[in-house]
């Protein structure tokens, strides 16, 4: 992926920023150009809650180039405080921790891909809330 | 602006901590492991265990962490701060802010002023200073600081057994009757001190062994404490609670006693044995500790230290709001008890030390 | 919505190789040859053609080799005519038969040749993987971590939970596919497997498991699609097109809200259905997209030959073998003939053809009239559904 297109999705990736059809309600990340749902092109900016629970997840054994260093790791779908569901990396947990159910909240990541020139990709992921 | 008075810096305008916040690593390899691997004595290691960045962390997601925490405990929205400063000597890019990546991520972009600063282990409070200067000049509202690192050491090295991950975060306003405590001011001592440095292209630093104690850490931290007392006619009896850089447990027990001040004020600010050093987060980590106990009416006394060589002491007071808001996010004993423990080969695997 | 076929369409020849690692034929020589055994069976000409659709996923991430069509009709030394590149991850072949069967039907061109072609090999696996991942929405899936057996997984976990069924009721799919590929000439893997050595083999994803998930292939397959009319002229044995449906979803499959829902495939196959006048029960044979075991067993219900949940139930009954009440994947599937991504709805297009001319030999589903082909890409966020029927 090129520098700018990684770029491009800053808010989405560090604030889980995606959109709401004005015209529906319905709501979209990542963020969607057109809502599928009732064909509107006005669609504002949304944020999406940090904090949800995690609904479905599995442990990935097998990973591209670079993300030896993260294997195993946790993929799961969580669904934030407002119904939206996002698709996520689940981190600092070991395998036998994660639950389905448990309550997990946004952090900040660095994916072990780089980009061209050693660029670095930050991420959200979500881990377990710290009481 | 800042009054300069013989060397005290004291904000003419009240300053005070709007919100703080700090955040460690979930993971910890015990000394006793690295001695293990190395095959050392098993007496006489500096810590119980070290904090280590995971496999997905470095100074900037610390520093987010960190700073999302500060945000809730001051209830400020994230583009009401005007100035972010990320103070670390582990940057990820040796060219290349973190504290834009930091500003962005908290959504205080783009109307802010952001600069990384480095200052060995004292990075942090440098920045205390600069945010206080901006907020007592009335030039922002509100002003990040943020010390953090994910220390590095070189293998086997004594260093190895305390380098550390772990950062904290503050943000300073006006003193008024939402700040949790205010500055009464702060006193640095800085002189050109070769204790430890990492040279351009060094994937680790190098320190001088024992010179790093008496000409170095004692003599710098003493001289900004003393420095900071004298100008504010404050004696060691006056504070409720010491912190100090801790690069391990030992050293800010001793400058305790060189300063005259009772162990058990110190003792609360220590987490070097269960976290190790986290170097520009560790007088951060260790303010934060005593916020999270400390009473209003209580004066804090905060000496940083950086190698090469400054001190930087600030005196704060703790003001009433401190009893809701520290409750607002978790505190440095949560993040203390969060750990799982990894041996050495994770640790190597998690800090890139194995050649892939 | 619907096809309104003009002509009646008749796929008139077939070409293949074997699905293989072909190191020593590049995907100009893997189509070429497929292309020429197809045309030559049905006595044609590379000067009849009048149109090519490739299907290929992945040469431009591969091979960096982009403008497929245009290269291989020169190779071919078809410098004038009609030649387009489908891409479409695992749909590709699906909706090149579809994209030529409308030209046919509409009589924009008469002979048209399909071609899929992949050529995997010579990748490394992690490339393949990226490769693989990259039908997804690049901008935001990469950002994720996600990988797409993870995706598998997350929809196999919900499949097992919803519906009851285990592990061993879901890997059933691979063991019918390589029961299937061990009679088949063209097949990857023409061996069986056991139960054993499915759930000893390592986890990619958990639940998913190395023998339930597609392996690399090269392969290429081609069929020739021309009007009815023309076939009976050519005398060759040859097989309706009675209907092509292709059918979108979202790529995101958490965004779905149901992950098993499989809405484009429910809503391809019945208009496949409606288009062809049959229903599900008319079907005697079907290639599904089983690119994971537990996908060929959603399929299957989606594609109404069972209930919802009752994959498993049929391949525990056996009613999926050559024999049973509906044979799927007759020649192996995508787990057993081998998966050459883009190529693999022309293979099935291959299989079905083989099977309503009476060709299959040891794979022969007795009476075949009416067999089904399925396309996917991305779950079903592409579904192409293809149904074919027998001329007396």
């Amino acid at each position: 992926m090129a520098t700018s297109a990684y770029w491009r999705t800053r808010f989405q990736r560090y604030r889980l920023i995606g959109n709401r059809c004005k015209e529906c309600g319905k709501v979209f990340f990542p963020p969607r150009f057109v809502c599928p749902a009732c064909g509107s092109v006005k669609l504002e900016e949304y944020k999406l809650p940090e904090r949800g629970k995690l609904v479905e997840y599995t442990v990935v054994y097998t990973a591209p180039k670079g993300y030896e260093v993260m294997t195993p790791y946790v993929i799961g779908i969580v669904e934030l405080e407002d119904g939206v569901r996002v698709l996520a990396q689940i981190t600092d947990v070991d395998v036998e921790d994660v639950k389905e159910g448990m309550e997990v909240e946004a952090s900040i990541r660095r994916l072990p891909e780089q980009l061209e020139g050693g660029m670095i990709c930050y991420t959200y992921k979500f881990r377990p809330v710290i009481k | 602006m800042v009054s300069v008075e013989g060397g005290v810096l004291r904000p003419s305008d009240d300053v005070g901590i709007a919100g703080y916040g700090v955040y460690i690593p979930i993971y910890r390899i015990k000394a006793l492991e690295i001695a293990r691997v190395w095959g050392k004595f098993y007496d006489h290691l500096p810590v119980e265990e070290k904090a280590v960045a995971g496999p997905d962390e470095d100074a900037v997601t610390i520093a987010i962490e960190a700073a999302r925490y500060a945000i809730r405990r001051a209830g400020i929205r994230p583009e009401e701060i005007e100035a972010v400063y990320v103070g670390t000597e582990s940057k990820p890019y040796a060219v290349k802010p973190c504290s834009t990546i930091v500003a962005e991520a908290l959504g205080a972009t783009p109307n802010v002023l952001a600069a990384d600063y480095e200052f060995a282990c004292k990075a942090g409070t440098e920045a205390f200073q600069t945010s206080i200067g901006l907020v007592a000049s009335n030039m922002v509202r509100y002003a990040m600081a943020i010390g953090v690192d994910t220390a590095q050491s070189r293998p086997a090295d004594a260093l190895e057994y305390t380098a550390a991950a772990g950062g904290g975060a503050f943000i300073f306003t006006r003193r008024n009757c939402e700040t949790i405590a205010y500055i009464e001011g702060s006193y640095s001592f800085v002189t050109d001190t070769p204790d430890f440095w990492r040279r351009d292209g060094d994937m680790y630093p190098s320190h001088m062994g024992r010179f790093t104690g008496e000409p170095a850490y004692f003599r710098h931290t003493t001289m900004a404490a003393k420095g900071l007392m004298s100008e504010l006619g404050l004696r060691p009896s006056d504070f409720s609670y010491a912190v100090f850089h801790q690069p391990n447990p030992k050293f800010p027990l001793k400058l305790a006693q060189y300063l005259g001040i009772p162990l058990d004020k110190v003792k609360p600010s220590i987490v070097c044995s269960s976290i190790g050093n986290t170097y520009s987060g560790s007088s951060m980590i260790g303010l934060a500790s005593v916020l999270d106990i400390a009473k209003p009416g209580d004066r804090i006394l905060l000496v940083s230290y950086g190698s090469g060589a400054g001190s930087d002491a600030f005196s704060f007071v703790v003001q009433d709001a401190i009893e809701e808001k520290r409750n607002r996010a978790p505190k440095v004993s949560s993040f203390i008890y969060r750990k799982k423990e990894i041996d050495y080969s994770l640790y190597a695997k998690f800090r890139r030390k194995i050649f892939m | 919505m619907t096809c309104i076929a003009m002509r009646e369409v008749a796929v008139v020849a077939v070409g293949y190789t074997r699905v293989s690692e072909h190191w020593d034929k590049s995907i100009k020589g893997l189509f070429i040859e497929a292309s020429l055994k197809a045309l030559s069976s049905a006595g044609l000409s590379l000067k009849d053609v009048d149109g090519i659709y490739v299907a290929n996923a992945f040469a431009g991430y591969l091979q960096r080799q982009t403008n497929l069509a245009s290269i291989i009709a020169e190779a071919l030394g078809l410098t004038d005519t009609f030649a387009v590149s489908i891409d479409a991850g695992g749909a590709s072949g699906g909706l090149a038969v579809h994209e030529a069967y409308r030209d046919v039907a509409h009589g924009i061109r008469d002979v048209v040749l399909v071609c899929g072609v992949e050529k995997m090999s010579e990748a490394t696996s992690s490339d393949v993987l990226t490769a693989q991942a990259s039908v997804e929405d690049q901008e935001y899936f990469r950002y994720t971590g996600a990988t797409l057996h993870s995706l598998a997984a997350l929809i196999y976990k919900t499949y097992m939970k919803r519906y009851g069924v285990k592990q061993e009721d879901v890997a059933l799919m691979s063991i019918l596919d390589h029961e299937h590929a061990s009679t088949c000439q063209h097949a990857q893997y023409p061996f069986k497997i056991t139960l054993d050595s499915i759930m000893k083999s390592p986890v990619l994803s958990d639940p998913v498991r190395v023998l339930e998930v597609v392996s690399p292939s090269d392969g290429a397959a081609a069929v020739v699609l021309c009007p009815h009319e023309k076939a009976k002229e050519l005398g060759a044995p040859h097989v309706k097109i009675a209907a092509s449906q292709l059918v979108r979803d979202s790529f995101n499959i958490v965004e779905r809200g149901d992950v098993l829902a499989m809405e484009a495939l429910v809503k391809a196959a019945s208009r496949a259905y409606k288009e062809a006048g049959v229903t599900p029960s008319d079907i005697d044979f079907a290639e599904v997209y089983d690119d994971y075991s537990v996908m060929g067993v959603i399929a299957m219900e989606k594609l109404g030959f069972c209930r919802e949940g009752e994959g498993v139930k049929v391949l525990k009954e056996g009613e999926a073998k050559l024999d049973g009440r509906i044979p799927i994947n007759t020649f192996g599937g995508l787990k057993a003939r081998g998966a050459p991504i883009g190529a693999v709805g022309v293979y099935q297009a291959v299989e079905a053809y083989l099977q309503l001319t009476g060709e299959a030999g040891a794979n022969q589903v007795k009476d075949a009239e009416v067999g089904l082909t399925h396309g996917s890409c991305c779950f079903n966020s592409i579904a192409v559904v293809n149904i074919f029927r027998r001329c007396c």
